[in-house]
């Protein structure tokens, strides 16, 4: 069982897919986190015992902000609050990023801003610890004041309302905590708000798609080395020099993976003064494409982490003078913007995998391959339905690119004038990799396919451990069979990591 | 000389008036009717009776009642606040479309105006004076606030004019031209600028020049089909028929006659059993685009002979009443279709220009049509400028109609974007004509690289002819940017259109 201990500020994005993908996973607090919080829940103990008016502890909420609340009511606002922000709709979160949302939701609580209680700390704890994930609708958040919706549905389950998974079951939220043992939570001052403020529900979908971008972006340097391979084509646009030239990170990296992924190849050696001086774009260009999407995913881990160790609810509260401040830490532009160029990202590694496909299925271009990479054509049609497939899918993600962060509607009767879209943006990166990871995997298919015609004892000691992990699950195809089985394998054996793992027994990639 | 009474107005006739200069004059029925609506408007101001835009403020000021004395100068004021345009100024034909709409409008006699005013706007055009106004500043609703109102800046002698082609002030362009100014009295300038006229009359003119570019892309495609030797036979009439698009049944149609008396059409050159898509669907892509400009043209048409103004005054009800029929929205929504159909049928192009260039595809021509490859790329560049061009279309064609931002304190809270929809259509369709020119080019490349081997089709034949009365065979690499400049013009200007109809009849009539 792994173990985590949080205090605010040390969440990182492997940490994050650590304990979301891990059942058994179990967190703490820090004592001095611990702290912290005691010492700022007194000071707004102290506001509502002196009747001092604050946003959010005995106001209304948006632009019922300038109305005073008595302070008998004040409790019943927080309650309040949260019935009246749970209007989220559509489909449920995965289960993981519903998990993601209540850790990251907990972390920032531990810089001792927010003013919650110990009891509500503890409450994500037990839920996160045990299991109990609420049930989140994915749709509803406009990503300012930060995810209001979905996080209303999480304070519901908290609360023993709305609904959760326990053991894997859906059920009321009630039951769900009384079956794990966790106290039903009463919300105090404050308490409702600061639940419901935040960016947390966009930053863990951001934080779960960079999870499988990575996956993508390795295995995309390996894809195309095999793809490469099976087109003859020439690894000498990938020479050192040539990068050092243009000193992107990204485009060295990549440039570094394909050299030590194609090293040793006799199929290589074998075209080595073939007449065919340049390869097309979609094999030359593997360094600069890839390369750029690695630097993009780089600078959107960056932001992310920054986003996972703070604090983005409203108002804060700080115990230098006793101060309650409202400002806009939850508006998720930050976010929106590196959620959109990251989709554009992902995108463009799709992109450029269909154009390699194509090239291994046409004659004119697969350099003596057999038309759509199958024996009998006429009979058999081969792989010439997947490049279809790939297209479907590259072309809904050119639609899914456009960016939702440049959208804004004004809400709350013009008080909450301009929205990040930051949940929309997020969401449709969360897709974008998922169809990505199909595109990659019928290239998969098709590179595996082509070097097994080309003779694959004769590529790269590297590549030859890739093929194997891939033809000890997928067979190659002597005559047309149901094939979407084997592209939901393929898919599989990036999203499980498998191809990286069989590629980093020779070389440790770089990202 | 057209003669306007508030219907029956076309694209074509706008196109006449704005573009061609053809006279117009008011329908007498007409005058009538403007003259009794403004009877009726004169006695509810007397009897003071609360008319928005008349007696009132507007917009959000729309609760603010004037004083007698204010009537007059409001319509005044009203104007200068409302010519908050920017930049540079609209084409002449676009501002003279704008009138003649808004004549139509004042012609139903629903608007409460003078007819000093309506018959003014029949002067300017008549006499050639036409407003300098700036394209940029209309949401598209209430209509185009403000470049009608530097329309309306002559009716008090003011603002600016071209006359005779030269620039000069609105009082010298209309003394120049002997045309009185009638000064605006109470509803006047409202009833002048309060419309969609200019993205109607802009949408108008791109319909029509979209349809000319339609035909003109049948007659690329049928060149390439024939220097692809294409299987013709998707093009049978009875194919179209059966699913029953008339779009689809027009362009097949234009095809058969542009290709009908050569060795292709006629059997006596080999075919494949299938083409791709990029040759055999083409009747079903263009025709699709036939049918929504049709689409986009009845809606347009509705505009341009509706009543579009704000409020409304009915003088046989004794009643006027408040609405919204300014928002931009019926024309908006068509037209973001129309424009986008034309980057639609570009990427068609591009993609049988590409199959003229790659050897793989195109059946013996050589690569990148030049006979001396590697010394020679041919025609390889002129790719990566039509596929310049598609991807600012494609950028071009997401939709305005959905980008509504709240205007006037939230009182104009929803706003139709048409005018965003009319200018960037007009971009679509310069690159378009660009990317029809390159395919035009490599098609008559092609087409004599063939010529020895077999004879085309009437049409093939003469578009080839006028081709290269403007741009010689590329037999060895030149500067390619004159040749492809100057075909686009050629596409604009519709020549090969034009001589190609009058050897095989009209494109559209099948």
């Amino acid at each position: 069982m792994s173990k985590f201990e949080l205090n605010g500020n040390n969440l990182d994005l492997e940490t994050f897919g650590k304990i979301i993908n891990d059942p058994n996973a179990s967190v703490s607090i820090s004592d001095e986190a611990g702290k912290k919080i005691s010492k700022c829940r007194k000071i707004v103990d102290e506001i509502v015992e002196k009747n001092i008016t604050r946003y959010g502890i005995n106001t209304g909420f948006g632009k019922f902000s300038n109305v005073i609340i008595d302070k008998k009511d004040t409790i019943e606002l927080q309650k309040n609050i949260v019935l009246s922000h749970a209007v989220g709709i559509g489909e449920p979160f995965p289960q993981k990023i519903a998990k993601g949302v209540m850790l990251l939701k907990l972390n920032s609580f531990l810089q001792g801003y927010s003013g919650v209680r110990f009891e509500v700390v503890r409450t994500l704890i037990s839920m996160i610890n045990k299991n109990v994930i609420p049930y989140i609708p994915e749709k509803g958040s406009v990503g300012a004041s930060g995810d209001l919706a979905p996080l209303a549905h999480m304070a519901l389950a908290m609360t023993g309302q709305g609904k959760a998974y326990f053991e894997g079951k859906l059920m009321s939220g009630e039951s769900a905590l009384k079956k794990a043992g966790i106290p039903v939570l009463e919300l105090r001052q404050k308490e409702g708000l600061a639940i419901l403020n935040g960016t947390q529900v966009m930053t863990s979908v951001l934080g779960a798609s960079l999870l499988e971008a990575e996956k993508l972006i390795k295995s995309a340097d390996i894809i195309g080395s095999l793809s490469l391979e099976a087109l003859k084509g020439s690894p000498s646009a990938f020479d050192e020099r040539i990068h050092m030239a243009r000193p992107h990170k990204g485009q060295i990296d990549t440039a570094f993976n394909l050299r030590m992924l194609l090293k040793g190849s006799k199929i290589v050696k074998s075209h080595k003064d073939c007449p065919k001086v340049q390869d097309a774009y979609s094999l030359r260009c593997m360094p600069q494409v890839h390369g750029a999407v690695k630097d993009t995913y780089n600078h959107a881990k960056k932001i992310l982490e920054t986003e996972m160790n703070s604090v983005t609810d409203n108002p804060l509260v700080f115990d230098s003078g006793n101060e309650v401040i409202s400002g806009g830490n939850f508006h998720g532009e930050p976010l929106a913007f590196v959620s959109d160029f990251m989709t554009i990202a992902v995108s463009e590694l799709a992109s450029i995998s269909e154009r390699r496909i194509e090239y291994m299925l046409d004659t004119s271009t697969s350099d003596g391959l057999p038309a759509f990479l199958t024996s009998k054509g006429g009979l058999n049609s081969g792989f010439m339905m997947t490049q279809v497939t790939a297209a479907a899918l590259v072309s809904e993600n050119k639609v899914l690119s456009h960016p939702a962060s440049v959208d804004s509607i004004p809400t709350s009767a013009n008080k909450e004038d301009h929205v990040s879209m930051g949940a929309h943006a997020a969401r449709k990166l969360y897709e974008v990799c998922s169809n990505t990871n199909t595109v990659l995997a019928i290239e998969l298919l098709c590179a595996a396919q082509g070097l097994d015609f080309r003779g694959s004892e004769n590529t790269s000691s590297a590549l030859k451990k890739v093929i194997k992990e891939i033809r000890n699950r997928i067979s190659f195809m002597k005559s047309d069979r149901f094939i979407q089985p084997d592209i939901i394998k393929a898919g599989d054996l990036i999203s499980q990591s498998k191809l990286i793992e069989a590629a980093e027994n020779s070389v440790k990639l770089k990202i | 000389m057209i003669v306007i009474s508030g219907s029956g107005l076309t694209v074509e006739k706008v196109v006449k008036v704005a573009r061609f200069n053809e006279k117009v004059k008011l329908h007498p029925s007409a005058v009538e009717r403007i003259k009794k609506c403004r009877e009726m408007l004169e006695k509810k101001v007397k009897s003071k009776e609360i008319m928005y835009g008349v007696n009132t403020g507007i917009g959000e000021f729309s609760e603010v009642v004037l004083s007698d004395a204010q009537v007059k100068d409001f319509q005044k004021y009203l104007i200068y606040n409302h010519a908050a345009g920017i930049g540079d100024p609209a084409p002449i034909e676009y501002v003279r479309g704008a009138m003649l709409g808004r004549i139509n409008v004042h012609a139903h006699g629903n608007s409460g105006v003078r007819l000093e005013i309506t018959q003014t706007l029949v002067d300017l055009l008549n006499k050639g004076v036409t407003p300098y106004v700036c394209q940029k500043g209309s949401v598209g609703a209430c209509g185009d606030l403000a470049p009608m109102s530097q329309i309306a800046l002559l009716m008090m002698g003011e603002g600016q004019a071209y006359y005779k082609g030269k620039l000069m002030s609105g009082k010298e362009a209309m003394d120049k031209a002997g045309i009185p100014v009638p000064g605006l009295k109470a509803r006047d300038g409202l009833a002048t600028i309060n419309g969609a006229n200019v993205l109607t009359a802009m949408s108008a003119i791109f319909l029509y020049d979209a349809d000319r570019w339609l035909k003109q892309a049948e007659i690329a495609a049928a060149m390439s089909l024939e220097a692809l030797k294409a299987n013709m036979k998707p093009y049978t009439r009875l194919l179209h028929e059966v699913r029953g698009f008339k779009g689809a049944i027009r362009s097949a149609e234009s095809i058969n006659k542009i290709v009908s008396g050569g060795d292709l059409k006629e059997g006596r050159v080999k075919c494949k059993v299938q083409d791709a898509y990029s040759m055999r669907s083409t009747p079903q892509v263009i025709g699709a685009a036939h049918d929504a400009l049709a689409y986009a043209r009845s809606q347009v048409e509705i505009e341009l002979n509706g009543v579009g103004d704000n409020p409304i005054f009915f003088p046989e009800k004794d009643l006027q009443i408040s609405g919204a029929n300014f928002q931009g929205s019926p024309v908006a929504v068509p037209m973001d279709m129309a424009g986008y159909c034309i980057t639609m049928i570009s990427i068609l192009s591009e993609r049988r220009m590409n199959r003229l260039n790659n050897p793989a595809l195109s059946v013996g021509l050589p690569a990148f049509l030049t006979k001396g490859a590697g010394m020679f790329s041919g025609l390889m560049l002129s790719q990566y400028t039509a596929d310049m061009l598609i991807t600012e279309q494609k950028l071009l064609s997401t939709p305005a109609s959905i980008m509504s931002i709240p205007a006037a304190a939230d009182q104009e809270d929803f706003v139709s974007m048409g005018m965003n929809t009319a200018i960037k259509n007009f971009q679509i369709l310069d690159n378009a004509n660009g990317i029809l020119g390159i395919e035009f080019m490599a098609a008559s490349q092609a087409l004599d690289f063939r010529k020895s081997e077999y004879s085309f089709g009437k049409g093939t034949q003469k578009a080839k002819d006028i081709v290269r009365k403007h741009v010689e065979f590329l037999d060895i690499d030149r500067p390619l940017y004159k040749d492809h400049t100057t075909m686009k013009e050629l596409v604009r200007s519709g020549e090969i259109l034009d001589e190609v109809e009058k050897t095989v009849g009209r494109l559209d009539k099948y």
